[in-house]
C-alpha cells in the first residue's frame, strides 16, 4: 500500500452561494505525478489553494503527512507551491530568490548557496545564479520558480498550469524537463492543468474534475481506455457519441440499438438496464475506413486532415458524422474528400453511458 | 519627436512664467550677493556666524527628520489600508482635508491644543492633570501641525508604490515558508520603499520651507528657517539676509534630498527600469 501524503476529506469550498469545489476526497501518493484535469471553472485552482493554505475549505479537512493541517497556515505546511504567474520576486537575483526558503528556514548561508548552485544545475540554469528576474526568458523563470521550491524539499509540490504561458515548443520541453527533475527528486508532484494531452503524457494518475467534483481517477491508460463518465470520455482524448437504447445486458456487456446506423451492436457498460436510453462512445481509432466490400456500412468522406504520423478524416454514415483515425503510411492511398468508403467500426471497444437526461 | 512650428508658439506662455518667477529669484540671488561694496560672500559669512540662524537652520532639520520619520510611520499602514480596502472613497476622505487652506487647519490646531482647548479641557476634566499641558507654541506644536497636513502627501507616494506590488507574491513567499513577517520585511518593504523614499522626501522639503504652521503653532524662541525668512523679508526688510538664507536653505535641501535619492537608486537596482 503506497503511502498517502496529501489526504483532502470531504473537502468542499461555497464562494457565498457558488460551489467552487463540492465534496472532494482525494489521496495523493508518495513520490506520485498527479495531475488535476478539467475544464475551466471546475475547481482546480481552488483545490490546490486549499491544500496548500490561502484558502479556507467550507468544510472538510485538509491532512499532510498524516498531519490534520486543515488550521495551519501556508508557511507552516510542509507544502511548496509554483504558482501559475510563477511570482518571482522582482528585486532578488537568481541566486536570492532559490535561497529565500532556506534562509528563512534558518540555514547558513554558505550552505544555503551551495544547495542554490546544486538546484541551478539540476534545472539547467548553472551559471545564471545572478541574473536579475527581468532578464530571464519565460521558460528560464519556470526553472527558477520550480527550484526555489524544490530546493526546499516539500512533502508535495503543488503546480498550478505553470506551462500555460509557454509556446508549444517551449512547453513540451518543459514537459519532459519537469518529468525528468520529478523523477530525480522524487517529490510528489500535484500537477494542475486543463490541457489532457499534457495530463495524459506526464502523469503517474489523473485526477478529472468537473464542476466541482472528481469525476475518475486512474493511471492515464486507464482513463483513456476505460472513461467511467460520459464526461471523461469526451473530455479526454476525441470520440464519437452515438445516441441509443439498451436491449439486453450480459454481464459488463451490453446490446445497443443504434438509430442513426440502423444496427445493433455490443458494446462495454456497467449500471445500464434493458430499456435505457443510452449514449455509446466510440474512439476515432476504432473507426476503420475501407474500401472492401462487405464492410457493415458506407459513408462518404467529408473532411480529411493529414498530421503526420496520422490522418484523420470526417466521415458522414447516413446523418450521424463519424471521426476516424488511422496511422499514415507513405505507401497507403489516402481518401480523397467525397469519396465513398466502406465503414468498419470496432464496437468491442465503445463503451455505452446512461444519457443524461 | 518633432514639433510643428506652430507648436513652439504654446511655449510663449511657459517661457513668460518663467521670466517671471526667474526674475524674482534671480533678484534674490543678486541681493544676497552683491552688498554695498561690491560682489561678496558677507551675507552667507553674517548667516554661518550668527549663533541664532544655526540654531535655526539645524533645528529646521531636525524637525524635517522628525515630521518625515512620523509622516511615513503614520502614512505606512494608512496606505495599506486604502489599498486593501478597494474603495475610493476612503481615499477621497484622505484627500478632503487638502481642498482646506494650511492656515484654517492650523487655526483648527490651536483651538484643540490651546490651554483651554479640546485636549486640556478634556484631560483637567477627566481629572488626569490639574494645570493645563503645553501642546501649542513649542516643538509638539508644529509636529502635530505639520504631520497633519503632509499625511495625504505622504500617504498618497507609499500609496501608488504599495498597489502595484503583485499580491501573489505573498502568497509565493508564504509557500517558500515566510511567515507574516518575513513576508513584510523581505518583500513587501522592499518593494513599497521607493513609495516610502518618496513620502519622505516631499514631507522632508515641505517641513523645510514650511511658513505658516511654524509662525501659529511654534515657540517665538525658536524659529524655523521658513519664518525666519518671512520674518526678515516683511517686519525687519532685510532682503539681503533674507535672500542668503533662502539659497542656503534651498541648497541644504537639495543635500539632504541626495541620499534619499541614492537610497531609490539601490533599493530598484534589480527591478527592470520603468518604461515611460
Ligand atoms: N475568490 C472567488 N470568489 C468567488 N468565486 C470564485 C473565487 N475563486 C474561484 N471562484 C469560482 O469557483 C469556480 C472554480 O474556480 P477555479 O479557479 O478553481 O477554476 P479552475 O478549475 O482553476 O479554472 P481554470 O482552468 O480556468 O484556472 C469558478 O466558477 C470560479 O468562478
Ligand atoms: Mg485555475
Amino acid at each position: 500500500m503506497p503511502e498517502v501524503v496529501v489526504h483532502a476529506k470531504a473537502v468542499e469550498k461555497k464562494y457565498r452561494d457558488v460551489a467552487a469545489v463540492r465534496g472532494v476526497d482525494l489521496e495523493v501518493f508518495r513520490g506520485e505525478f498527479l495531475t488535476l484535469l478539467g475544464p475551466s471553472g471546475c475547481g482546480k485552482t481552488t483545490l490546490l489553494r486549499m491544500i496548500v493554505g490561502f484558502e479556507q475549505p467550507t468544510t472538510g479537512r485538509i491532512v499532510i503527512d498524516g498531519r490534520d493541517v486543515t488550521e495551519v497556515p501556508t508557511y507552516r505546511r510542509p507544502i511548496g507551491m509554483v504558482l501559475q504567474n510563477l511570482a518571482l520576486f522582482p528585486h532578488m537575483n537568481v541566486q536570492e530568490n532559490i535561497t529565500f526558503g532556506l534562509l528563512t528556514r534558518g540555514e547558513r548561508k554558505s550552505a544555503a548557496l551551495q544547495k542554490a548552485t546544486q538546484m541551478l544545475s539540476l534545472v539547467g540554469l548553472a551559471g545564471f545564479g545572478h541574473r536579475l528576474i527581468h532578464e530571464l526568458s519565460g521558460g528560464q523563470k519556470q526553472r527558477v520558480a520550480l527550484a526555489r521550491s524544490i530546493v526546499l524539499e516539500p512533502s508535495v509540490l503543488l503546480l498550478d498550469e505553470p506551462l500555460g504561458a509557454l509556446d508549444l515548443k517551449l512547453r513540451q520541453q518543459m514537459q519532459g524537463e519537469l518529468k525528468r527533475i520529478q523523477r530525480q527528486v522524487g517529490i510528489t508532484f500535484i500537477f494542475v492543468t486543463h490541457d489532457q494531452e499534457e495530463a495524459l503524457t506526464m502523469s503517474d494518475r489523473i485526477v478529472v474534475m468537473n464542476a466541482g467534483r472528481i469525476e475518475q481517477i486512474g493511471a492515464p491508460q486507464e482513463i483513456y481506455d476505460h472513461p467511467e463518465t460520459m464526461f471523461v470520455a469526451s473530455f479526454v482524448g476525441d470520440t464519437n457519441v452515438f445516441a441509443g437504447r439498451a436491449i439486453a445486458t450480459a454481464g459488463a456487456r451490453v446490446s445497443v440499438e443504434l438509430p442513426a446506423l440502423g444496427q445493433t451492436v455490443e458494446v462495454q457498460g456497467r449500471g445500464i438496464t434493458p430499456g435505457m436510453a443510452v449514449n455509446v462512445m466510440i474512439r476515432p481509432e476504432f473507426v476503420a475506413l475501407d474500401d472492401q466490400p462487405g464492410a457493415p456500412c458506407s459513408g462518404q468522406v467529408t473532411d480529411r486532415t493529414f498530421v503526420g504520423a496520422d490522418i484523420r478524416y470526417s466521415v458522414t454514415v447516413g446523418n450521424q458524422n463519424l471521426e476516424a483515425r488511422r496511422p499514415h503510411r507513405p505507401e497507403d492511398r489516402m481518401l480523397a474528400p467525397s469519396a465513398t468508403s466502406g465503414v468498419t467500426i470496432d464496437w468491442a471497444n465503445g463503451i455505452a453511458f446512461p444519457s443524461a437526461a | 519627436m518633432r514639433l510643428s512650428r506652430a507648436a513652439f508658439l504654446l511655449l510663449l506662455p511657459v517661457l513668460g512664467m518663467i521670466l517671471s518667477l526667474g526674475t524674482g529669484v534671480f533678484a534674490l540671488i543678486e541681493q544676497s550677493f552683491v552688498g554695498a561694496d561690491g560682489l561678496s560672500l558677507k551675507a552667507f559669512q553674517a548667516f554661518v556666524s550668527r549663533r541664532e540662524a544655526m540654531s535655526v537652520f539645524l533645528y529646521t532639520h531636525q524637525m524635517a527628520l522628525l515630521v518625515s520619520a512620523i509622516c511615513v510611520v503614520v502614512s505606512f499602514p494608512l496606505a495599506v489600508f486604502l489599498v486593501r480596502k478597494q474603495n475610493q472613497a476612503y481615499v477621497l476622505l484622505i484627500m478632503m482635508p487638502l481642498l482646506v487652506s494650511i492656515v484654517v487647519r492650523t487655526y483648527g490646531w490651536m483651538v484643540i491644543l490651546g490651554p483651554r482647548g479640546l485636549i486640556n479641557a478634556a484631560l483637567m476634566g477627566a481629572g488626569i492633570t490639574t494645570a493645563p499641558i503645553r501642546l501649542m507654541f513649542n516643538t509638539t506644536g508644529v509636529v502635530i501641525g505639520l504631520v497633519h497636513i503632509y499625511i495625504p502627501f505622504a500617504t498618497l507616494s507609499i500609496l501608488t508604490v504599495y498597489s502595484k506590488i503583485d499580491r501573489s507574491l505573498v502568497d509565493g513567499a508564504a509557500a517558500l515558508g515566510a511567515g507574516p513577517w518575513r513576508v513584510f520585511s523581505r518583500i513587501i518593504l522592499p518593494l513599497a520603499m521607493p513609495g516610502v523614499i518618496a513620502a519622505a522626501s516631499i514631507v522632508y522639503l515641505l517641513t523645510i520651507g514650511a511658513v505658516v504652521t511654524p509662525l501659529l503653532l511654534g515657540s517665538i524662541q525658536q524659529m524655523m528657517l521658513g519664518s525666519m525668512i518671512y520674518d526678515q523679508m516683511l517686519v525687519t526688510f532685510d532682503f539681503p539676509s533674507a535672500g542668503s538664507a533662502a539659497i542656503i536653505l534651498t541648497l541644504s535641501a537639495a543635500l539632504a534630498i541626495l541620499p534619499l535619492q541614492l537610497a531609490d537608486r539601490w533599493v530598484t537596482r534589480k527591478l527592470p527600469a520603468e518604461r515611460s
